[in-house]
């Protein structure tokens, strides 16, 4: 039952409710962390597949998709934090600054 | 049924179910808890997939340091100002967002299926050592050996976020 | 696989405690009594009256600072699996490769304190 597909069914799973979550939610953080979520589910399956095929690259991979991820949050946190300094408001739906 | 299998459930259960949890919570601090313990799920299904390197790599950055980001700007951002009232969508985008997410589940799952099976065949020999055995050192060789390259780009990135975080929160600090 | 083995232990543990956890507070909320006054939904406060808002905002210097760690607990994690394989395996090389990647970070780290960004006040 827990073969490659168990794990990799999982790991689709995991990507389509972190989808869901940005698509629905209004707050920037939660959809930052639904983002996070389809990040790891992507990890899963190359930890899914490193173990099937016996290869410790995708370990590797994973490593590299962490460090870009930490990156990703520290920045773009800080890009929230300022709209919220200016705009005093978190709501993505108000936030139509950049409409042409 | 061995006790392998049944940990591996029971934390495949925790990860779906914490991260259901996140998408549905109203209370952003609670959802970032949440999205703590879905992480800590899957550190531990890394643990039983033979990547004990990577169980601890996702405790000590995401569940520690990446959360404690996430929860630092919460806090910053005073959570009572952040529209309560609504913190989803309308219902059609959410039936809406349902229906798409489906769909991408099912677009993934057939795409995998689909997938050529010779190209998934294990290419160890059977008998040979997996990932598991020296899973610290055949790692090390992998990122040093045939990813020095990206390794360093990766350095590059990580001065370019501590730069740009800097500008903006110094900019803050000024005024 | 020993590895492996070593941990189911402690996952083991780990769904166990989180099990029990689950199961006291789902019993307590199912037979406990419920007087729920006006007094008891107060914050408590070492026996003072409560004194303004919990939710007080943070400084964003906290923010830099965890930034910081941030950055350097990614560098700590590269250096373990690095120290594992580089006398055997990679020798100068490999203090050349882990030698460029401190001095990137450093350069960060430096840029960081010359703006500021490390003072409190």
């Amino acid at each position: 039952m827990f073969g490659v597909g168990f794990f990799l069914a999982l790991a689709f799973a995991l990507f389509a409710v972190g989808a869901f979550g940005v698509l629905t939610r209004r707050d920037p953080l939660v959809m930052f962390m639904c983002i996070e979520m389809m990040f790891n589910s992507g990890n899963l399956a190359l930890v899914a597949l490193s173990r099937y095929l016996g290869l410790a690259s995708g370990h590797a991979l994973v490593f590299f998709v962490v460090a870009v991820a930490a990156a990703e949050v520290a920045v773009g946190l800080g890009i929230i934090i300022a709209i919220f300094r200016t705009e005093k408001d978190v709501n993505v739906d108000h936030l139509s600054e950049l409409k042409g | 049924m061995g006790l392998r299998e049944v940990l591996l459930a029971v934390f495949a259960f925790g990860a779906l179910a914490f991260a259901l949890a996140v998408v549905s919570t109203r209370n952003t601090v609670y959802a970032a808890l949440e999205f703590v313990a879905h992480l800590l799920c899957l550190a531990a299904l890394y643990c039983l997939l033979d990547a004990p390197l990577l169980g601890v790599l996702q405790v000590m950055v995401y569940a520690g340091a990446i959360m404690v980001l996430f929860l630092f700007a919460v806090m910053m951002l005073d959570i009572q100002e952040t529209g309560r009232e609504s913190a989803f969508q309308g219902p059609g985008q959410v039936a809406g967002a349902l229906l798409l997410a489906a769909l991408l589940f099912a677009l993934l799952v057939f795409g995998a299926d689909r997938f050529p099976a010779a190209a998934l065949a294990p290419a160890a020999a059977p008998g040979a050592p997996g990932v598991g055995a020296d899973n610290v050192v055949r790692v090390a060789r992998a990122l040093f050996e045939r990813g020095a390259l990206v390794f360093e780009a990766v350095g590059v990135l990580l001065l370019t976020a501590v730069v740009a975080v800097m500008v903006m929160a110094k900019r803050r600090l000024e005024n | 696989m020993a590895f492996t083995v070593t941990v189911m232990g402690l996952l083991i543990f780990a769904a166990a405690v989180a099990a029990n956890f689950a199961g006291m507070i789902l019993t307590s909320t199912i037979l406990g009594p419920k007087r729920r006054n006006s007094v008891k939904d107060q914050p408590f406060e070492c026996g003072s009256l409560p004194v303004g808002p919990t939710h007080t905002r943070f400084h964003i210097r906290f923010y830099l600072t965890a930034i910081l760690f941030l950055i350097f607990d990614i560098e700590v994690v590269f250096l373990y699996p690095f120290i594992t394989i580089l006398r055997p395996e990679l020798g100068v090389t490999g203090l050349w490769i882990m030698g460029a990647f401190l001095a990137v970070l450093v350069f960060g780290l430096a840029y960081e304190w010359r703006r500021g960004g490390m003072e409190w006040d």
